[in-house]
């Protein structure tokens, strides 16, 4: 292209921008997690050696963070994706006009504190169902309210994920229906003889879920490392893996740092596989 | 019979929808504006908009938190946008668009605090820490990826052509942005320039420590109440921390629907 020289200038910014905003500080955090977990940097850095990630890899912290992890993160996508998919197939008339537009909206202006925030004053100890339950009398002692927050099964993190989660997929599939034609596909598939079932198992439903593949998919990454949440929900141990990181970084003891460094990298390298290895993972638009 | 089931369902439906997407809001309202509200009581005993009041007070720490954030969002917008408007086209044409916008989603998938902890020793050596502009600089690094990632998507073989044809026409570089694409671009811009903010409003992790709690934005104040307990100033904050993405929300529901990423 002989005109492109003219505009040489400004695209060059744009990709120094990409440099040095996002390719070099991810190589340069790599570094140093890779050297701290080393033991060739920071503060008592012992020398080169694999000390660290040998204890790391025995460490059950670390197992166990990673498998609770997985279980958040399956138990909150689970059932707000079959919700979503759902609500968005089988009450969509009330989400395309009328209140019901609007208020589907309403949970998007919450960020995750305050989600957290609304969880805790829902599920706790004094939350409203304590509240509400011992007004209706369904247990005698105000004190007998276990509370559902900081508890082994993340009930808390749960209920704050599905709230935010929820009405996520709901317009992600809302969407989709529009965009993918869904109605034309409908009725071709009616008018060839298919049943209403027919059309919505072999036609909508495989429809939604390939195209919504990439969000989904996406989202379950990005589950692993929400940290506001399981940082106020969430119990001492087992951790969340992003939340276990910056404690052990963020420690006093300076013992537990490389380790915490370790963690990083290996979480990294993990995510770094998944992301270079796994089909569709385009952006979804 | 389907004549009285369906208005039936109708009202039922929305009427959950309705008190599970209200609710939280008038409860946080409630509860900002409650004096005293004892625990097994269902309703607040006392009422008082002394908080509210307070807000406009000069060196009311709420009003001041919300000054910073607004300004720092701003920036951080405006500079994610425009960045990564110009790198959005570029890797948009990139034969190595698909390794780069792997990276562009790295920060996220990584979790930006994990991200921030693995920076944090540059960030002291620049003697960025504790400071507005390290705040900024480190927001900038999870905002600006996903200006990126929006844009390169944006930017297509017509855009292009519209540039050979200003410049067929005797335009110049600044000439074609200014006039032409920018213009064109209105809409996208503006809706990467909301979620951006939206982004950095609510960014708590990162802000916290690259700030060291020294920047006290809002996200960082909520937790500071909720830390001491002090559920009624929470609720006020939380209800400043709202107020930005529902005015989006009024103007354009697509601003505070971001298909990419959820917030952190």
């Amino acid at each position: 292209m002989l005109l492109s020289h003219k505009y040489r200038f400004w695209p060059a910014i744009g990709i120094a921008a990409f440099l040095l905003l996002t390719a070099v500080p991810l190589l340069l955090g790599f570094i140093y997690a890779l050297l701290y977990s080393l033991g060739l940097v920071g503060a008592l850095a012992p020398g080169f050696t694999l000390r660290f990630w040998a204890e790391g890899f025995q460490s059950r912290a670390l197992w166990h963070s990673l498998g609770y992890s997985l279980y958040i993160t399956l138990a909150s996508l689970l059932p707000a994706l079959v919700g979503g998919l759902v609500l968005a197939t089988t009450l969509r008339t009330y989400f395309q006009k009328g209140p019901g537009a609007y208020l589907i909206y309403l949970p998007l202006v919450m960020p995750a504190l305050v989600v957290a925030l609304w969880s805790m004053q829902v599920l706790g100890q004094t939350g409203l169902v304590a509240r509400l339950g011992f007004q209706w009398g369904w247990f005698a002692d105000m004190r007998h309210f276990p509370g559902y927050i900081n508890d082994g099964w993340g009930l808390g993190i749960l209920f704050a994920h599905w709230t935010m989660a929820l009405p996520f997929f709901t317009l992600l599939f809302l969407g989709m229906q529009d965009n993918e034609r869904l109605d034309d596909l409908t009725q071709v598939a009616r008018s060839l003889g298919a049943s209403p079932a027919q059309a919505y198992y072999r036609v909508v439903l495989p429809v939604l879920l390939q195209k919504g593949r990439p969000s989904m998919l996406m989202y379950g990454i990005f589950c692993g490392g929400l940290m506001k949440i399981p940082l106020l929900l969430g119990q001492q141990s087992p951790q969340m893996i992003s939340v276990l990181i910056t404690r052990k970084v963020g420690r006093y003891d300076l013992a537990e740092i490389p380790e915490g460094y370790f963690i990083a990298v290996l979480y990294s390298l993990l995510l770094l596989g998944v992301l270079f290895f796994t089909k569709h993972l385009s952006p979804s638009k | 019979m389907s004549r009285l089931i369906v208005p039936f369902i109708k009202i039922l439906f929305l009427g959950s929808l309705g008190l599970l997407s209200l609710f939280p809001l008038l409860f946080f309202l409630g509860l900002s504006l409650s004096r005293e509200w004892f625990y097994p009581d269902f309703w607040p005993s006392a009422w008082s908009p002394e908080r509210w009041l307070a807000l406009g007070a000069e060196e009311a720490p709420l009003g001041q938190s919300l000054l910073l954030s607004l300004l720092i969002s701003l920036g951080v917008a405006g500079l994610a946008t425009g960045a990564g408007f110009l790198s959005g086209r570029q890797i948009a044409f990139s034969p190595h668009k698909a390794f780069l916008l792997r990276l562009a989603y790295f920060p996220y998938i990584l979790s930006p605090v994990v991200y921030g902890a693995c920076l944090n020793y540059y960030f002291v050596y620049a003697d960025l820490s504790g400071r507005v502009a390290g705040v900024v600089l480190a927001q900038l690094m999870i905002t600006y990826p996903f200006a990126v990632i929006l844009y390169s998507g944006y930017w297509n073989q017509h855009l292009r052509a519209m540039e050979g044809l200003v410049a067929t026409l005797g335009g110049r570089a600044w000439q074609t942005y200014f006039w032409v694409i920018i213009p064109l671009s209105r809409n996208i811009l503006l809706l990467g320039f909301f979620q951006t903010f939206l982004i950095s409003w609510f960014e708590y992790g990162l802000t916290r420590l690259i700030g060291l709690g020294q920047v006290p934005t809002l996200t960082i104040l909520v937790f500071q109440y909720i830390g001491e307990a002090d559920l009624h100033r929470a609720a006020l904050a939380a209800w400043a921390l709202m107020a930005p993405p529902l005015v989006l929300l009024w103007l354009n529901r697509q601003f505070v629907l971001k298909n990419t990423v959820p917030d952190a």
